[in-house]
């Protein structure tokens, strides 16, 4: 598979996807710019195990960026012009809020976690692959790791709350 | 890998551990399923989060601090209750516990009426008559004291370690073989043993052994001791611990066993010397041995490390009673008694003993030895048990009695007389024995130790006789 083959692949991933978190309209544009994004800042990245995750990563930023650009325009909800904080040119700090608020929230869970679950999510923290898990875990089936991984990980996301922004 | 499988690898998204074989079946799929897509678009955010180290090393030390707690916690150590084996184990453990604690109960419980047993079986042989020990030598052979040592019977103070000790070692203490070969015929002869208590004796060796008692005794006559209540029978005294001496801690009577020579010393003797230690012999008739004192009285001790012996004397008023049996009395009893009261007096070691009687404010004079004698002091071997009557113009008026012992010979008589006013040693440790209940002591007797270490102490003891 060659790289327009994935970005191709990639436009319609991205679509459906944002369509199912936003309007279609935005849904394509948003599409767009990471296709744009990709093609001119990664003219090279041509491997599938690199332009899909680059893809994840420069939607993530293109609907985060979506979703504050909406609330500042006060698509959700208008409020007057004076009303409106002045822009900081700086970090946002509502996001670093946001982002120290999931760590916590991460590592609570984390903690209420199972033995054999937060062993796993150790060894998986330090870098551990799947195979090698196996070998520390003990356990003679690759498969038994992913089924205890896909459990954890689910036992993990309830605790959460369902999503882990 | 089937679809389903390849949903199994989003774990590994997210924490960036897929394998590249991983990755690429992981993507290249992503770009096919639709739901695989969204989910690894969904994991971004976690990806995100785990791909700052310093969030992974906040969530490493979580999972290592939830798994501290939990490895030594109260759930991980409650968790193996949960299980049968675990309650099976907890069950065992605890009947074993309740099991030594109980064990341990009983086996106090034990060894309290080992002792009490022990007190009793030593106080029983002052109920029964003893036998009047045969009078020895005034000065015995030097050769006869390590023996004698050997054999001497355990205090009251150690009484209760010993009957421990014995429960956990041996049943029984070898007893010491005879020191002389006069000793070793009587052993041979089939002889009680020397543990046995006298009055626990049945057949003819009691009977031999019972003197007849002396019903005309002159004045100022030593006779040998009438069946009275005798003294028990000390446990040994523990020869390696001299501090116990002269501590109160022991008691005067405890003090006074210590280290004394057994019964059985003198049941070795042969049957010659039995005889002759059951006839009535009047120390006025019999010749006062020179005062030269004892080889070691007077002297250093024999050797700087060995302690010496605290001096002690038990005296007792004795009286016969209408059915021919002597019992002891106090002191008021025996001062009303008509002159038939009589002082018994005992010393726990070799030495010389004197005895004054004051009548109101008269001058003293000595009632022990006889006034005929040589000596206003008589030499007296241990716990050979004297009688000194006492004479019936003391009825009604008060009287003092003054008793001297002494390892050494005392000096000139006019001293002694002089001295006969004298207090009482006030490093003397008394005290004062009455008959008790079934299982205690049945004797009337006072024990008097002196606390002076020194070989030249004395003993100086005022017996007062006051008017009923």
């Amino acid at each position: 598979m060659d790289r327009d083959q994935i970005l191709t692949s990639l436009r319609e991933r991205i679509v459906a996807f944002a369509t199912s978190r936003i309007a279609r309209d935005r849904a394509d544009d948003l599409a767009q710019e990471v296709l744009v994004v990709l093609h001119e800042k990664y003219p090279r990245v041509t491997a599938v195990t690199e332009l899909v995750p680059l893809a994840f990563q420069i939607l993530r930023y293109k609907m985060a960026d979506a979703a504050r650009k909406s609330a500042r325009r006060g698509e959700a909800h208008q409020t007057s012009l004076e009303d409106l904080p002045l822009a900081d040119p700086g970090d946002d700090p509502s996001r670093e809020i946001e982002r120290k608020q999931q760590v916590e929230r991460l590592v609570k869970a984390m903690a209420q976690l199972g033995e054999r679950c937060r062993e796993l999510f150790q060894w998986k923290l330090e870098g551990k692959t799947f195979p090698e898990i196996q070998r520390l875990m003990g356990q003679a089936s690759i498969n038994t790791i992913y089924t205890w991984d896909h459990r954890c990980r689910k036992q993990l996301l309830d605790l959460m709350g369902g999503r882990w922004e | 890998m089937a679809q389903s499988d390849l949903e199994q690898l989003l774990g590994g998204f997210a924490s960036d551990t897929l394998t590249p074989e991983e990755r690429q079946q992981l993507f290249t799929a992503a770009l096919r399923d639709q739901q695989l897509f969204n989910a690894l678009a969904d994991e971004q955010a976690l990806k995100e989060l785990l791909a700052d180290p310093a969030v992974r090393r906040r969530l490493l030390q979580a999972i290592e601090q939830s798994k501290a707690p939990t490895a030594s916690g109260s759930s991980s150590r409650l968790e193996w209750l949960r299980r049968p084996a675990g309650l099976a184990w907890a069950g065992g453990l605890a009947a074993a516990a309740l099991a030594v604690v109980l064990g341990t109960k009983i086996y106090q419980d034990s060894l309290r009426e080992a002792a009490q047993s022990l007190q009793s079986e030593t106080a029983q042989p002052a109920v029964r008559s003893t036998p009047a020990p045969p009078p020895r030598s005034p000065l015995p052979e030097p050769d006869q004291r390590p023996q004698e040592r050997v054999e001497s019977a355990p205090t009251a103070g150690t009484a209760m370690r010993d009957a421990k000790s014995n429960r956990k070692a041996a049943p029984e203490k070898p007893v010491a073989p005879p020191a002389s070969e006069k000793d070793k015929a009587a052993v041979r002869q089939g002889l009680p043993k020397q543990t046995e208590p006298a009055g626990l004796q049945s057949g003819k060796a009691v009977e031999q052994q019972e003197p007849p008692v002396a019903k005309d005794e002159q004045p100022h006559s030593l006779t040998p001791a009438t069946p009275i209540p005798g003294p028990m029978p000390m446990p040994q005294a523990a020869e390696e611990s001299p501090a116990l001496f002269l501590t109160e801690e022991a008691g005067a009577r405890a003090l006074f066993y210590a280290e004394a020579p057994m019964r059985g010393t003198r049941r070795a003797l042969t049957k010659e010397q039995r005889r002759s230690a059951t006839e009535t012999q009047s120390f006025a008739d019999r010749p006062a041995p020179e005062p030269k004192p004892r080889a070691d009285a007077g002297q250093a001790p024999r050797s700087a490390t060995k302690p010496v012996r605290p001096l002690g004397l038990r005296y007792s008023f004795v009286v016969t009673g209408s059915d021919g049996r002597d019992r002891e009395v106090d002191a008021a009893t025996a001062a009303k008694s008509g002159g038939r009261a009589r002082l018994a007096l005992e010393a726990n070691q070799d030495g010389y003993l004197q005895v004054l009687m004051a009548i109101g404010s008269d001058e003293p004079r000595v009632l022990f030895p006889a006034e005929q004698a040589a000596q206003p002091f008589a030499p007296v071997t241990a716990h050979n048990r004297i009688e000194v009557p006492l004479p019936s113009a003391i009825e009604g008026v008060p009287v003092m009695l003054t008793v001297r012992l002494s390892r050494a010979p005392f000096g000139s008589s006019g001293q002694q007389r002089r001295t006969a006013s004298a207090r009482t040693s006030s490093d003397l440790l008394v005290e004062f024995v009455s008959p008790g209940g079934p299982g205690g002591p049945q004797e009337q007797a006072v024990y008097a130790v002196s606390q002076d270490p020194s070989p030249a102490a004395d003993l100086t003891l005022n017996i007062p006789l006051h008017p009923p």
